[in-house]
């Protein structure tokens, strides 16, 4: 008897909510509901389409991306044997677009990676001790105030060319953008009953902070993580491009672009397809990045966190 | 108003004072010694030690700083390592095409992404709605750079219409000038008319729910009047704070896109002094960046705090 009207709140609760999996969290519920956003879907199969091409590059690229062929120079799309023609140096355009995508994603992955440990550590201390909160966010709000490509460029200077350089700048540019999204979820969620409760129960400041917290930021730090993923593969491009990337004999997509432009007019195609390439990642990286803010963050459609 | 004005002022000066900071350690923390870069392989002990005090580089790092930051206050950004000129001066001849591009991306920034937003609101869930945010998913997808070269591609190598890079001063051209920028300012603008689009659509589609709309529809107002006169200038509000953002991002962009169009603007400086490791050049360049960003924001504040009299109250 008594059960009635708690299984009848539970089951409005559900037609409120929707189907029940979008009562779960964790990686298998939101792998299901990804399954049903249809953009999602698919721009996390062409991710990992992808992330294939990148590791599996020595198998499925036909030639050497910086082998140097005098004899083979400029040969067309639909060659027998370069499948997507030559460049300048008769390097092969398939087996170069095959390596490049594991600069591109090797540098968006390890960008995510580093400004996301500085960001959270940065974001949970200024949320969490509020007597750090306002000088940890005026030096963010500083470094905010610099146009991203601007910093990375002036980075670069100091660096000097270099993949690792490339990471580490594009990192520096990053992280504010992070700890600010970190820093506004800790302040809603510490106020919250259940983290009072740990509190009173005893629970230490890391304890609270790994426990209680940190999972509950994880949503918006994903989502977050997703776009950080996709403009660094544009800044490494474009980066790439002015000539203050990758080291100019490093296949990747930005470099290709840059030597593309000076042939532009008699070869178009080695201008467009690692243009084309470039779109690719980012837009299933946008459209896995939207779809996850439907699924996990409905309050946040259509606000976008990075410029 | 004053008394607001006057605290937001008060608040720029530990924003900047950072912002210099940063501009001044980033070049600080180069590895090697740019005199013995300036003076070559060949120089000698004696020389670089006078360059050195020259250059005030012999002084501690904190009084370098106070010396920077008081001359940079007189205008006076000093001097570039690869030319023999004033940081200041370089910047300010190279600033014409860089404000042009900047101003003219601006312009097509709103000039899409406003009316593209409202359009896909008002048509919500529509294929028009759909097909609109899928072109702005693309846009914001592609390179701006990457966007140039097919620009040029399309526009200038087959049909002609514009020329395929350089700048045409407005002395002495205005219509050679604007001509000159178009293509430019469109690869620029391009995603981030998207984003706008993006944001006025969102806020748009809030503003159309609200009650007040609602009364004016049923008040037998015809939907364009309603829409555009009680709707959109609402829904605008928070594009209105973007717009510094977009700014920035545009400015930023002129480093990229002045590449691709072979622009001769500050932009164009700015890398070539990275390639040549012009440290003085950079580091100028980047401050005067910062600056122009924290008081564009300021001057939107001060907008939105007019337009939206809300704010002023809490």
């Amino acid at each position: 008897m008594s059960t009635q009207p708690a299984a009848a709140s539970s089951a409005s609760l559900q037609r409120e909510l929707g189907p029940r999996q979008a009562q779960r969290t964790g990686p298998r519920a939101w792998f299901r509901s990804l399954k049903n956003h249809q953009f999602a879907f698919a721009g996390a199969i062409a991710l990992t389409l992808a992330a294939l091409v990148a590791l599996a590059a020595p198998l499925i690229a036909p030639h050497d991306p910086i082998e140097i062929n005098a004899v083979d120079r400029l040969k067309p799309i639909g060659d027998s044997t370069y499948p997507l023609g030559t460049d300048r140096l008769g390097r092969d355009v398939a087996s170069r677009l095959v390596y490049g995508s594991r600069i591109s994603l090797g540098v968006g992955l390890a960008t995510v990676i580093l400004s996301n440990l500085l960001g959270i550590t940065i974001g949970m201390l200024s949320g969490y001790y509020r007597g750090l909160d306002n000088a940890l966010m005026r030096v963010m709000d500083a470094f905010m105030a610099f146009p991203g490509i601007l910093l990375a460029l002036g980075i670069m200077a100091v660096l000097g060319p270099s993949i690792i350089n490339i990471v580490i700048a594009l990192s520096i540019v990053y992280t504010p953008r992070v700890a600010r999204v970190v820093r506004s979820s800790v302040l809603s969620i510490r106020e919250m009953d259940y983290v009072e409760a740990a509190r009173a129960l005893g629970g230490g400041d890391a304890r609270l902070i790994f426990r209680h917290i940190l999972p509950n930021c994880v949503a918006p730090i994903v989502v977050q993580g997703t776009f950080i993923f996709a403009y660094a593969v544009i800044s490494e491009a474009s980066l790439s491009f002015l000539g203050v990337g990758a080291s100019p004999e490093v296949p990747s997509w930005g470099n290709m672009l840059s030597e593309a432009r000076q042939y532009l007019r008699s070869e178009p195609m080695l201008a467009i397809l690692p243009g084309v390439a470039i779109m690719i990642v980012v837009l299933s990286l946008n459209l896995l990045g939207d779809g996850l803010r439907d699924i996990l963050d409905p309050y946040m459609r259509d606000a976008r966190g990075v410029e | 108003m004053l008394r607001y004005l006057l605290r937001r002022l008060l608040a720029l000066i530990p924003v900047l004072i950072l912002v210099s900071l940063i501009s001044f350690t980033l070049v600080h923390l180069t590895p090697g010694d740019p005199v013995a870069q300036i003076l070559g392989d060949d120089a000698t002990v004696d020389e670089i030690e006078r360059v050195r005090h020259d250059l005030g580089l012999d002084r501690p790092v904190y009084e370098q700083y106070l010396i920077w930051v008081g001359d940079a206050l007189r205008g006076d950004l000093g001097q570039s390592i690869y030319v023999n000129q004033p940081v200041t001066s370089m910047i300010i001849e190279r600033a014409e095409p860089t404000l042009m591009l900047a101003i003219v991306a601006l312009f097509f920034t709103l000039i899409i992404g406003i009316p593209s937003g409202v359009i896909a609101a008002i048509k919500h869930n529509s294929y028009l709605d759909q097909s609109l945010m899928l072109l702005a998913l693309l846009a914001v997808s592609m390179p701006n750079f990457w966007l140039g070269l097919n620009l040029i591609l399309l526009f200038s190598v087959y049909i002609g219409w514009f020329p395929t890079g350089g700048y045409t001063p407005l002395g002495e051209s205005v219509v050679g000038a604007f001509k000159s920028v178009m293509l430019p300012a469109i690869a620029l603008g391009f995603s981030q008319a998207a984003l706008v689009a993006r944001m006025t659509r969102a806020s748009m589609l809030d503003v159309i729910r609200t009650d007040y709309v609602r009364t004016a529809r049923a008040k037998g107002l015809p939907a364009s009047r309603v829409y555009i006169t009680h709707a959109l200038k609402n829904a605008l509000l928070p594009t209105i704070t973007v717009i510094g953002l977009v700014l920035t991002v545009l400015i930023g962009g002129t480093v990229v896109t002045e590449t691709v169009f072979t622009i001769p603007g500050a932009g164009r400086l700015v890398v070539n002094s990275v390639i040549r490791r012009d440290y003085p050049v950079i580091q100028g360049a980047i401050m005067m960046v910062a600056t122009a960003y924290v008081l564009i924001n300021l001057v939107i504040d001060l907008i939105y705090v007019y337009v939206d009299p809300r704010i002023r109250l809490s």
